[in-house]
């Protein structure tokens, strides 16, 4: 089967602004990621480092509103005749919303989950405190059971298919707006302690 | 449902129905793009759902292109004009919409490009540097005002915090006042409105400042009823006097009304340009995109319209060509439909008449024909069983037909020669010598172009000498000119013998009758005469009376003998048929000519196993005898004179018998008339020896011919019909035949 020269080119292009995102430090990585029980809750605490692109910081700076969809579940991990398998007994999700507001130029993060609206000076601030999750409630210890393997994954992404439509081919196809940190797994350890 | 309706809906229906889904989701994205943001989540499900649906646009575009091509291939009835007819839409339908389309993009890069100018950006800019500045001013002065009221009367504030709280308050004209404590413990607070409600904490972040002793100041916002209210954040940490602790007191000032409206007017303007102006070039390439798929939806819409619309008006014409296609492989049931009540359908119905007529006239060629055929075919029967040989030339002289009896008489198969010029093939075979007198005696009469002609022609045969009548005649053409040649060859040569043979008796019979009635009485006369005077005459006298006398009885002696031969001739007996062997005959006869003292000698030389014949033995008796006579006669002045008889079978049908001697053969001109009668080179004879031999040889259907040349060996040959072939003609017991 032989592909036309420009389809080769564009697959090549593709494949290269791909795989140099792939290979460079993810735009947005933990720092740090933990569970806590606190109040008989399972919570989660975490640090996430944002590095924006050019491109999302333009678009921040320039009045368009960017979605974070933050994503935590908790899941037990087993094993079924032999296959593990992952039994999710909790999932949380959430968006987050980030703009450029008044002619002060505050930063607000608005959240889509319990409407909480925090304005910041900077955007620094701003995503400090996006990316802070201070022992974010996640289950009731109660659910936990002891000798059970449960983990938490968390996960922080840029919505693309929030952005507006007119920016929607741009962010499909450019590399600089695939800002995901992918999931971010830790084991519930201190299980039995809490217990 | 009507069946032209429905017929309409499942030729364009479809493409109609998705080309108008397509059309009226490109024309939401549209909307979406130009700030429908109600249907904006929908943008993205719209344009996969777009290029999904164009894709299968191509799809079935690319389907119905790759159909045409086969059709093309197999050389399709109307493909080629749907072809054309598609090309010359497409290009008549593409290159206005290209140019509608090129334009379009250009009014949209422009149009949108001529939303941004310089200005705008900078009064924009300007409005809200001048916005802010008239906040930060306010939020400074405010910042001034507390830290001063809280240097002033901290330590009040500390002391009872309840109280001061509400006179700060006052003092500074504020909305709300609250005294927090450095661990975020609210300690006091006074409100304009409802005092149930706490007051909303600073954030941790502030507290995190307030810590570290740092002021804070800065318009905030919150969401209200019908807006978000503005309001100016002022924080100052202070401690008592002991310091014992560090305190926090937050005040909010409520901008006005009017001036919160007019800032957010102005920051809206601000950030709905900014937002405009940096989606700038993702809008150009939006709407390209949605202008290039509306182009594209258009051109393949059309075109795959014009395919349909061709096809249907081309599908008469594939009829038509359908049904000349099968007319030209010979189909003349063929009855084509009639769909269409226009002029395609009167065409259709027209080609309908005009094959049944063609199919008619084609039946009634074809039994005419066939009739042509059978009259043919009759015209042949009757030639070939004609008596007469037939043979027809065209005007270009070559050989058409020929029957059985031109063969025979030529002894040529003249259906081996069809198709070849006549002069042509004699001067090419030379083989055919008997031909080239023929073609030269009617040669003349054939370039006369005479309508009827005949002649009568001596012609010399492998069997003999034969007489043919010719009669010629001209073929009439189609053009009234001549088409051809046709000549009627009788072969006359037993008639005209038959009639030389009537003539010569009736000859024989006057000539035996008046010559024989006088002889006796002037025979009786002479012995009279010698007998009354021999006694009277003495000497010479008495001498030359009794030479007289003498002569003249024996002079009608040898005219009796002569009158008896003619009358012999004239007066032929019936011969009778019997199966006989010939070998035997002739060894009989030889037997007779055993004369030792004779100088001439006869050998014979027989087949073994000679077919026996059907023949007369008297009959052949007397041809042997004059055969033999006439030989050594011939043979008189011969030295070693010999005679050979020879018999032998050259196929299954004939004997011969071959005479030869070494007398001093016969002149050509001789042999014209040698079994003619009264013909004699002799002193004595009477000339009728040969023709007696052939009178003979022809009562027993055989034949007869002479080779010979002067001063050599005369050689008769006789040919008898064998028993074998005889048989089928003849009874094979005893015959009676008249001659």
């Amino acid at each position: 089967m032989k592909f036309p020269p420009l389809v080769l080119s564009v697959l090549f292009w593709l494949l290269f602004s791909y795989s140099n995102v792939a290979f460079s430090k993810s735009p947005i990585h933990f720092s740090s990621v933990k569970e806590v029980f606190q109040n008989q809750q399972l919570a989660l605490t975490a640090t996430v480092d944002f590095t924006l692109s050019e491109e999302v910081l333009s678009a921040i700076y320039h009045d368009i509103p960017i979605l974070f969809k933050t994503e935590i579940i908790l899941f037990e991990k087993s094993k079924f005749l032999g296959f593990p398998i992952e039994t999710t007994q909790k999932k949380i999700e959430y968006y987050t919303e980030l703009y450029a507001y008044g002619v002060n130029r505050y930063y607000v993060l608005y959240n889509h989950r319990n409407h909480k609206r925090q304005t910041f000076q900077t955007l620094e601030d701003a995503l400090q405190t996006l990316g802070t999750l201070q022992a974010l409630p996640v289950v009731n210890q109660s659910v936990l059971l002891s000798g059970k393997h449960y983990f938490l994954k968390v996960r922080i992404s840029l919505d693309r298919w929030k952005l507006p439509p007119p920016l929607f081919m741009n962010a499909l196809l450019n590399p600089l707006w695939q800002l995901d940190s992918g999931w971010q797994e830790v084991k519930i350890q201190r299980l039995n302690k809490g217990a | 449902m009507n069946s032209g309706v429905w017929t309409f809906f499942k030729q364009y229906g479809w493409i109609t129905l998705i080309s108008s889904v397509l059309m009226i989701s490109l024309v939401i994205m549209s909307q979406i793009l130009q700030n429908a943001s109600s249907f904006a989540d929908t943008y993205s499900s719209l344009l996969f759902f777009t290029l999904a649906g164009i894709g299968v646009v191509l799809f079935v575009l690319f389907k119905t292109l790759w159909m045409l091509r086969r059709q093309y291939k197999r050389k399709t009835p109307g493909v080629k004009i749907t072809l054309r007819l598609t090309l010359a839409s497409t290009l008549m339908i593409g290159i206005p919409t290209a140019i509608i389309f090129y334009f379009s993009l250009t009014f949209i890069q422009q149009g949108i490009n001529q939303w941004f100018d310089v200005k705008t950006e900078t009064a924009l800019a300007n409005a809200s540097a001048l916005v802010r500045l008239s906040l930060d001013n306010s939020t400074r002065d405010r910042l001034k005002l507390t830290q001063a009221m809280v240097n002033e009367k901290g330590i009040l504030l500390a002391a009872s915090p309840v109280i001061e709280v509400n006179r700060l308050r006052s003092l500074l004209d504020a909305h709300e006042v609250a005294l927090y404590h450095s661990n975020q413990q609210l300690i006091a607070f006074s409100s304009e409105e409802d005092m149930t409600v706490l007051p909303e904490p600073p954030g941790g972040n502030l507290f995190q400042q307030i810590r570290q002793k740092k002021t804070y100041a800065a318009v905030e916002t919150r969401a209200g009823l019908t807006s978000d209210d503005q309001f100016i954040r002022v924080i100052i940490p202070f401690s008592d006097l002991g310091f014992s602790g560090t305190y926090a007191l937050q005040v909010i000032f409520l901008i006005p009304q009017t001036m919160t409206v007019l800032a957010e007017s102005v920051s809206a303007a601000s950030a709905q340009y900014k937002e405009l102006s940096y989606l700038k070039g993702p809008l150009i390439t939006s709407f390209t995109l949605i202008l290039s798929m509306v182009f594209l939806l258009t051109l393949v819409t059309a075109i795959l319209f014009t395919i349909q619309a061709v096809q249907n008006f081309t599908k008469p014409i594939q009829t038509l060509a359908r049904g000349t296609r099968a007319v030209s492989k010979g189909d003349y049931s063929v009855k084509m439909p009639i769909k269409e009540g226009d002029e395609f359908g009167d065409l259709t119905q027209s080609f309908n008449d005009m094959i049944q007529r063609i199919s008619q006239a084609r039946n009634q060629i074809k039994l005419g024909h066939q009739q042509t055929e059978v009259q043919k075919l009759y015209s042949q029967a009757i030639i070939k069983n004609l008596t007469s040989g037939v043979l027809t030339l065209d005007m270009n002289l070559q050989i058409r037909t020929s029957n059985d009896v031109a063969n025979q008489i030529f002894n040529i198969e003249f259906s081996n020669y069809i198709g070849q010029h006549f002069e042509r093939l004699l001067s090419q075979d030379d083989h055919l010598p008997q031909l080239v007198e023929f073609f030269a005696q009617i040669s003349p009469h054939l370039k006369q172009d005479t309508k009827s002609w005949s002649l009568q022609y001596e012609f010399a045969s492998q069997y003999g000498q034969k007489i043919l009548m010719i009669h010629g005649s001209t073929l009439p053409s189609m053009d009234q000119t001549i088409g051809g040649y046709v000549i009627v060859i009788d072969d006359i040569t037993e008639l005209v013998q038959a009639q030389l043979n009537a003539a010569w008796s009736d000859v024989a019979r006057r000539l035996a009758h008046e010559i024989k009635n006088p002889l006796t009485p002037i025979q009786l006369s002479a012995e009279r005469l010698k007998f009354k005077l021999d006694g009277v005459l003495e000497g010479q006298n008495r001498a030359l009376l009794g030479r007289m006398t003498h002569t003249i009885i024996e002079q009608v002696a040898t005219m009796k003998n002569l009158v008896q031969a003619f009358s012999d001739y004239a007066n032929t007996p019936e011969v009778l048929l019997e199966e006989m062997s010939l070998n035997q005959l002739i060894m009989d006869i030889a037997a007779m000519y055993q004369d030792p003292t004779a100088k001439w000698s006869l050998a014979l030389e027989l087949m073994d196993h000679c077919p026996m014949i059907l023949a007369d033995k008297a009959r052949l008796r007397q041809l042997f005898h004059n055969l033999i006579k006439n030989s050594i006669e011939a043979m008189e002045n011969t030295i070693l004179p010999s005679i050979q008889i020879t018999t032998y079978c050259d196929d299954q049908e004939s004997v011969i018998v071959q005479v030869i001697d070494n007398g001093p053969g016969i002149a050509e001109e001789a042999q014209k008339w040698i079994f003619e009668p009264y013909a004699t080179d002799k002193p004595k004879g009477s000339g009728l020896g040969l023709a007696i031999v052939r009178k003979i040889v022809e009562e027993h259907h055989g034949h007869i011919s002479l080779n010979s040349t002067p001063d050599s060996d005369t050689c008769f040959i006789i040919r008898f019909p064998c028993m074998a072939s005889n048989a089928s003609t003849q009874t094979p017991t005893k015959t009676k035949m008249d001659t």
